[in-house]
């Protein structure tokens, strides 16, 4: 099914490079991050423009990284410095400085890159691994303190509540939105697919958020008064969970959509995650606590298996999502996820479900391969729900 | 193991050196006591049939020839090789053992009365005893195919219960990225928590990061307590600080004299005293008695102007930087083509001071803990090693080796060497390494042309 919105979003897509151009041109300031740690709610505040900066699948850039980091780092922070190194991407060009708080000491190393090489303003913000801890989420929230003056030297905008109230509330809003256009994944007969939502969450990466929220309005009030198309509905439904998936980078994608595999829903960093943040007053130490409680990114390790908070909402993503296949997708040399792989694997089967491990690169050496191993899955799952029908 | 490769190995004369020499020079074992509280009290006569034992017990040793007319290597030799049992042993007598990642401080773990592990040292004692990778290859099966060697070994001989472990405590920062998955993978098998040393980005507000660090310590001693049944006192962690610095000091002096002419000590047995800082072999009071004993051994060498076994005349001096090589053949291997290791950068940054035994010891610890150069962004770090080869002035060349599978060194290689390069000239060599022996063939060649360079230099 179409909607207007998304095409809306890829116009303004398409014009966004020219859009920022003409902001810094009248002196607003662009900060560049990769993980979702940093607040921008805090940026926004600031007067300043945030841009998520997670764009990948550029075997050029990852091999150039590689000089930088050598071939043992993740691809995707590989292809961030290879990306910077070519001086060729626009919103990476564009950002006066890189914030960032990095959970993956990987990410931390490619700022140390971007500052040492190519000259970059970095801002680093210390987040604690004690995340479920009240001590983690109170320095956690001076950390943040230390970010804003920072943000307000550098925008010569001194803080200001209302500002600060304006954008928290923005970011609520656009939050509300995107957990709505994941809502409509959970019936059995969406109107709305996996791919269309996802694409609207990646563009909340770069365009402006005041517009991005009219965007998503009008989407989500599309979708409400759409109808199901039936013969687009799959009894196989799979969940894509890990790590990274960032824009740019749609191997695996490809491979699923080839062989017919129906994704309805995500637990990725650059997908679903962000959604569930939920800062519940204005003021630093409720946007500390509400990012430190949201869904963990896999960088940060939680110490019992019992009541690992990613269990727990993987195990509620399965039953609300009525998810028969899980692919978990993990980039090389990315531990972070792919240690995690044989735990995962056992809350998965627990509940009868088939899983799969993926750990990849965006190079094409291994698609034949993939491919094989994804069909056979689908293949499995459908004899599975054959079987349960028979 | 078969049996033909051990006799081969029992006729073939210069093989002979490492586990004969025990039984030519019985003279120079001697016994480990047990001090207070420790584990480890070993006659002369268990430690000469333990070696001759392990002669059968670990066919890995035979690749290795460090050198046993060197007081106290036979000691040491012993100290590694028993770990495993003298730890089982100690948790039967009722000791906890707690695993931490390498470059945690080992006094705040001894000093709240529990033994510290480090099951990375560990898992490469276990490959190289055995002769082949097969416990990092089944570790890898479990953990990733990318895993780097010392995780996938440690993850097999805590899941495999070779090694006993009680808990892990590690303390986690801005270093090894990959070890806190690695404890995380294992939650299966055994209990634990993490220690949390925050990312120490903005020097303007050093302050609540330090108050963080102690309150970890503080909450870190508090489980300690739990776990041991008794209480911690401050006065035992300071005692802690006076052992290890003893220690501390046995390295950097046995480090110095391995700067002399002719070196008084070959590159393996240097790194062997060298790498166990990382947890004294189990026992801190037995560690020093054996580092004692080969400092003497090595100053009294300096003294008669006797040089190394193993070693040519007049070798280049090579330090390593990133991870120290885990293959000891490597080591053999560079004293034999004229070269010779006189230091490594990871290990150096546990012993290149002591730690202050005069004020408050948890802040202490939190000082020593935020102040580890791998602690630091890797310009500084750079510019802590840099600073280090001046100290040391014979340095003729730098290795940077990388893990494979290891995303921090590896992402750090460049950044340090470029900086080494800039400010001191010296050339530098990256070299890349995996599971132990394999790819000898090719670091030699490697290992030989960058020696050349150096003369040519
Ligand atoms: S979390 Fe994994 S995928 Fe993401 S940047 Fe770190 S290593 Fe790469
Ligand atoms: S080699 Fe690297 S990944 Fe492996 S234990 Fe050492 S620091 Fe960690």
């Amino acid at each position: 099914m179409e909607f207007s919105a998304l095409e809306k979003i890829d116009d303004l897509l398409g014009k966004r490079v020219d859009e920022l151009k003409e902001a810094k041109s009248s002196g607003k300031k662009i900060v560049g991050y990769f993980c979702c740690y940093i607040p921008e709610e805090i940026i926004h505040a600031h007067g300043m423009i945030p841009l998520r900066l997670s764009q990948f699948g550029d075997n050029n850039a990852a091999s150039i990284g590689a000089s930088y980091l050598t071939a043992n780092a993740c691809p995707f922070a590989r292809s961030c410095v290879g990306i910077k190194h070519s001086g060729k991407n626009d919103y990476f060009e564009l950002t006066d400085m890189i914030a960032d708080a990095p959970a993956c000491m990987q990410m931390r190393r490619v700022l140390e890159v971007f500052e040492t090489y190519f000259n970059t303003k970095i801002i680093l913000i210390s987040i604690p691994r004690q995340f479920y801890s009240e001590k983690g989420q109170s320095f956690f929230a001076n950390s943040l303190k230390v970010f804003s003056k920072k943000l307000e030297s550098e925008s010569g905008n001194a803080f200001d509540s209302i500002c600060f109230n304006k954008a928290v509330e923005l970011y609520r809003d656009i939050r509300n939105r995107q957990r709505r256009l994941y809502e409509y994944l959970k019936s059995t007969e969406p109107v709305i697919s996996w791919a269309q939502v996802m694409k609207a969450i990646r563009a909340g990466f770069l365009l402006d958020r005041v517009k991005y929220l009219e965007l998503l309005n009008e989407l989500v009030s599309e979708v409400d008064s759409a109808t199901p198309d039936k013969n687009a509905c799959s009894n196989i439904r799979l969940l894509l969970a890990g790590g990274m998936l960032a824009p740019g980078d749609d191997k695996i994608l490809r491979i699923i959509d080839e062989v017919n595999g129906n994704i309805v829903m995500d637990e990725l960093c650059t997908g679903s995650r962000g959604i569930y943040v939920d800062v519940k007053a204005a003021d630093i130490a409720h946007i500390a606590r509400g990012y430190l409680s949201n869904i963990p990114c896999g960088s940060l390790p939680y110490p019992r298996l019992e009541g690992d908070p990613r269990h727990k909402h993987l195990k509620r993503i399965i039953k609300d999502y009525h998810i028969n296949g899980v692919i978990y997708y993990t980039l090389r040399f990315c531990d972070a996820y792919s240690f995690k792989a044989a735990h995962t694997r056992e809350i998965v089967s627990f509940y009868n479900i088939k899983f799969l491990h993926i750990n990849s690169d965006h190079s094409t050496s291994d698609v034949h391969q993939i491919r094989t191993r994804i069909e056979a899955f689908i293949e499995s799952i459908g004899n599975g729900i054959d079987e349960h029908i028979s | 193991m078969n049996i033909f490769r051990k006799i081969k190995f029992l006729v073939t004369g210069s093989r002979l050196r490492f586990g004969l020499g025990i039984i030519k020079n019985p003279g120079i074992i001697t016994s480990i006591r047990r001090i207070d509280g420790r584990y480890t009290k070993s006659s002369a006569i268990n430690i000469f049939w333990f070696l001759t034992r392990a002669l059968w017990r670990f066919p890995g040793i035979f690749d290795y020839q460090p050198d046993p007319s060197l007081h106290g290597v036979s000691e040491l030799t012993y100290m590694i090789l028993s770990l495993e049992e003298r730890l089982k042993k100690a948790k039967r007598d009722g000791a906890k053992i707690v695993a931490k990642w390498p470059a945690n401080p080992t006094d705040l773990y001894f000093g709240c009365g529990v033994i510290a592990l480090d099951p990375f040292f560990a898992g490469y004692c276990r490959i190289l005893a055995d002769g082949t990778s097969d416990i990092a290859k089944r570790g890898r099966a479990m953990l990733s195919e990318d895993a780097c060697p010392a995780q996938a070994a440690a993850y097999s001989i805590i899941s495999e219960e070779t090694f006993p472990l009680d808990f892990f405590y590690p303390f986690i920062g801005p270093w090894c990225y990959d070890s806190q998955y690695c404890f995380e993978a294992l939650r299966h098998k055994v209990d634990g928590d993490y220690g949390d040393h925050p990312v120490f980005d903005y020097k303007e507000d050093e302050k609540p990061s330090f108050d963080y660090m102690v309150g970890e310590i503080k909450r870190f001693i508090a489980k300690m307590e739990e776990f041991t049944g008794s209480k911690f006192d401050l006065e035992s962690l300071r005692r802690e600080f006076v052992i290890e610095n003893e220690l501390r000091e046995a390295l950097r002096e046995i480090t110095g004299f391995a700067m002399l002419d002719p070196p008084p000590i070959n590159s393996l047995d240097l790194v062997l005293c060298i790498f166990i800082s990382s947890d004294w072999l189990g026992d801190p009071e037995a560690a020093l008695q054996v580092l004692t004993r080969i400092r003497d051994g090595v100053r009294a060498r300096a003294q008669a102007g006797q040089k190394a076994q193993n070693i040519t005349d007049k070798p280049l001096r090579l330090l390593i930087t990133g991870i120290a090589w885990g293959d000891l053949g490597l080591y053999n291997m560079v004293d034999e083509i004229g070269g010779q290791i006189i230091g490594s950068e990871c290990v150096l940054n546990l012993y290149y001071e002591d730690i202050d035994t005069t004020g408050d010891p948890v802040r202490t610890i939190a000082k020593r803990f935020m102040t580890t150069p791998y602690a630091l962004p890797a310009k500084e770090r750079a510019k802590w090693t840099v600073k280090n080869i001046q100290r040391l002035k014979k340095v003729d060349g730098v290795i940077f080796n990388c893990n494979f599978g290891c995303n921090y060194q590896t992402a750090e290689a460049r950044m340090v060497t470029d900086t080494i390069k800039r400010e001191t000239g010296i050339p530098c060599l990256i070299t890349d390494t995996d599971l132990p022996q394999e790819n000898r063939g090719q670091m030699r060649t490697r290992l030989e042309a960058f020696l050349e360079l150096i003369r040519q230099a």
